[in-house]
């Protein structure tokens, strides 16, 4: 299948040549549906030194329906849920924004760059966004607690369960931790 | 656990998951499936049995399931009692605050409110017996939407009771509801310490006699209802409605009169909100039920999410994806670096390749743009939507009823459902009583569509007054609105509509019309501009207003007055008003 095929060539294409501090594998070498990703904290960030492990799992009819992104790694950020779920608010992939022509390789930096620079406009944790606007030093704080409590040490990707039922429904139904929804 | 294998209404009439245990219980929103397992069994939250993934994870403390067979409620045994309730053995908290606001002259001495014109505001407990009447309203309104169930309860005129719909005749101001179970509970509240309840369902319960004879399918009325709000999951939308009634029983009336939170009425919604989280703070959450923004919010994201692609572009045409042009993969269109590839599948393509171009110029193997296509009318690069004028047209109407075209919506195909919570002529359309129905849906199609057409042309016509153009906006909505309150019988119905037409168009134009009319018209006619960009709450309460003045001198300005009033500060005043 077309689609079977393409994701073949973007895991081979982000497996050798990852974007910046990720590496790419499978979940399990029978999926290429489940990818792991293992992201370093972009050095001058409040996540530098941290390990975050991303999950991202592609629909059955990729590239016409948009991946699923998902941090595994708890993270204190103003566009990923303060939960074990993990959700990324990603403008290129809401339904509405999304194109087949996105490469999942633009993804994964997409999520690296939003670490870099945070979109407090447009937040998941609405808390968070308006304390890094307001009080950055305190956002950073919180956001190196965060790295130091669970981005240390090996990447569990279980640590978001059932990740891939899609994060962002486990957010309103298992916790409702998710206090903006964008 | 025995939860597999008896599809396909697994749960149906047997015992439920222990969702207290210490192991998660997920339910299945689909109506059709409601199934429940655990969730260690299962990796992911979609459903085993019918792989939807509207689920929850059950919270105890809060179980949808309950919501779906909902306990009987023994209503006759409080119905004709004539002791009053005491707030312990009452369900509803609120109804004891308000009672506790009466002064014991004012029990049993206001069967009927007084015509006080203007009057009120001064009063606390003026105040506060006209927004119980209001709420009581809206309480009977929300129940019959929402409690198919109990109808059954409830036979048609057992005999004990029979003597109440008399009253419907002997009293221009009683005009109890056909509906056996809101009579019943008219009886409860004339019978107990406070008389307000008589009152309030002179405004809201007029159904008419011919109407307790049918048999009602509400649960339909309410698929029909949220269906073309919510598309597929209407459904699901509609166990939503049903949770919000039974939550509602569970809380009594303040409860239910919450229900229209998970209705289609717009700001009425946040009005009740409002008024719930208020006086009922502590029922905030019933099953599914909500009386706060930020869970109605959660449930909404929920529904999104379940149907993701609302927002997103419309399917193309097959017209449309078969006028693009088929070329062939020459030197140029290779590039500098001498390849290229589909984007969508990756693949590389050779000079002589047949491949689809879109208008954009952008090209791509014909297969796979088509699939793309029959999803979404955008390149797959570039976004810019396909297809001719026409077709860009076509489909931006396509688009553009969410948000324009609801009034003609409701008042076409969805007419009786949209309105059915609270108009009797909904459920018993077909009723030989509402005979006048399909003209006037005809004709009105024709007019909204008119007037959907200048709308679309000249937007800005909205700013202006009815002299100087045709009131495209609100217009259809406060009729849609309007109508919805009238009640079931053609006489009354033609006067409600039209006094709002004639309302709308001049002020001074009905006074020719009957006296009834004239003196809608006299009330309302001087306020005329506020309420044409008015919000469709204070139209449908000026509605029941207007047709609680035709039922004779009882009903005054009464709770309305004030309401509009306060309806026209910001939110934390009117709350502050209310309160006092």
């Amino acid at each position: 299948m077309a689609s079977q095929k393409r994701m073949a060539r973007e895991l081979a294409q982000c497996t050798a040549t990852p974007p910046d501090g990720m590496t790419v594998a499978l979940a399990n070498d029978s999926d290429i549906h489940n990818w792991h990703i293992t992201l370093d904290g972009p050095a001058g960030t409040a996540y530098a030194g941290g390990k975050f492990g991303i999950i991202l799992r592609l629909p059955d009819d990729y590239p016409f329906k948009p991946p699923v992104v998902t941090f595994a790694t708890r993270i204190y950020h103003p566009n990923v849920t303060n939960d074990n779920a993990g959700s990324i608010c990603l403008g290129m992939l809401k339904p509405d924004a999304w194109k087949p022509a996105t490469k999942l390789f633009a993804v994964l930096a997409a999520v690296r760059q939003l670490l870099e620079e945070p979109q407090p406009d447009d937040p998941l944790e609405t808390r968070i966004a308006d304390e890094y606007r307001q009080d950055r030093k305190e956002f950073e704080k919180n956001a190196r607690a965060y790295v130091l409590r669970y981005a240390k040490g090996p990447v569990k990707f279980d640590a978001a369960p059932a990740a891939g039922a899609g994060g962002g429904k486990e957010s309103s139904g298992a916790s409702g931790g998710a206090s903006g929804s964008s | 656990m025995a939860s597999f294998g008896s599809r396909p209404r697994p749960n149906l009439g047997r015992g439920h998951l222990d969702a207290t245990a210490s192991r998660e219980v997920v339910f299945c929103h689909n109506p059709d499936c409601q199934h429940e397992w655990y969730r260690d069994e299962h990796s992911s939250l979609q459903c085993p049995e019918c792989g939807g993934d509207f689920t929850e994870i059950i919270d105890p403390s809060h179980d949808p399931r309950q919501v779906s067979t909902p306990p009987p409620l023994d209503f006759s045994s409080f119905a004709f009692s004539p002791r009053p309730r005491g707030p312990a053995s009452d369900s509803d908290p609120g109804e004891g605050d308000i009672e506790d606001h009466l002064q014991p002259g004012q029990r049993g001495s206001m069967p009927r409110r007084p015509v006080r014109p203007g009057a009120g505001l001064s009063d606390n407990n003026d105040t506060f017996l006209r927004f119980t009447e209001m709420l009581m309203s809206d309480l009977g309104a929300a129940r019959l939407g929402r409690r198919p169930d109990l109808q059954s309860q409830f036979p048609p005129s057992p005999g004990g009771h029979d003597h109440h719909y008399d009253h419907d005749h002997d009293h221009d101001d009683f005009h109890f509801s056909a509906l056996p179970r809101v009579q019943q509970r008219t009886v409860f509240r004339s019978s107990g310490p406070i008389h307000v309840g008589s009152a309030s369902f002179t405004i809201t319960t007029a159904t008419g006699p011919a109407s307790q004879d049918d048999p009602l399918n509400f649960g339909g009325l309410f698929n029909n209802l949220m269906n073309p709000l919510l598309g597929p999951n209407g459904g699901d939308a509609n166990r939503q409605a049903g949770a919000a009634g039974a939550g509602a029983a569970d809380a009594g009336a303040a409860g239910a009169g919450g229900g229209p939170a998970a209705g289609p009425l717009g700001p009425m919604n946040i009005l009740h909100e409002l008024l719930f989280s208020l006086i009922n703070p502590e029922s905030r959450v019933h099953g599914d039920a909500v009386y706060s923004q930020e869970a109605l919010d959660r449930i909404i994201t929920g529904l999104m999410e379940a149907n993701p692609l609302s927002n997103a572009a419309p399917p193309a045409s097959q017209s449309a994806i078969d006028k693009l042009e088929t070329k062939h993969v020459d030197i140029e269109m290779l590039g500098p670096e001498g390849k290229a590839e589909c984007t969508i599948c990756m693949d590389e393509l050779n000079i002589g390749e047949a491949v689809l171009s879109l208008p954009c110029k952008h090209w791509f193997h014909g297969e796979c743009v088509k699939l793309w296509l029959k999803q979404h009318n955008t390149c797959p690069i570039c976004r810019a939507p396909i297809g001719d004028n026409d077709e860009r047209q076509r489909s931006n109407a396509r688009q553009q009823p969410h948000q324009q075209q609801q009034p003609q919506n409701a008042e076409t195909s969805a007419a009786a459902s949209l309105n059915s919570p609270f108009d009797p002529a909904g459920p018993f359309g077909a009723a030989s009583s509402f005979s006048s129905a399909p003209p006037r849906a005809v004709r009105q199609t024709q007019i909204l569509e008119d007037r959907l057409n200048t709308l679309r042309n000249l937007a800005d016509v909205r700013q202006r007054g009815p002299s100087s153009g045709p009131p495209p906006g609100p217009r259809p909505q406060s009729l849609s609105r309007r109508n919805s309150l009238s009640p079931s019988t053609p006489r009354t119905y033609s006067i409600s509509e039209h006094a709002s037409l004639t309302r709308v168009r001049s002020p001074v134009a009905e006074t020719s019309s009957d006296n009834r009319d004239s003196w809608v018209s006299g009330r309302f006619g001087s306020s005329s501009s506020r309420r044409r960009q008015g919000s469709q709450d204070r139209d449908s309460r000026e509605s029941r207003d207007s047709r609680d003045s035709r039922d004779g001198q009882s009903s005054g300005h009464g709770p309305l007055s004030w309401l509009r009033n306060l309806g026209r500060g910001s939110g934390h005043n009117s709350e502050r008003d209310r309160r006092r």
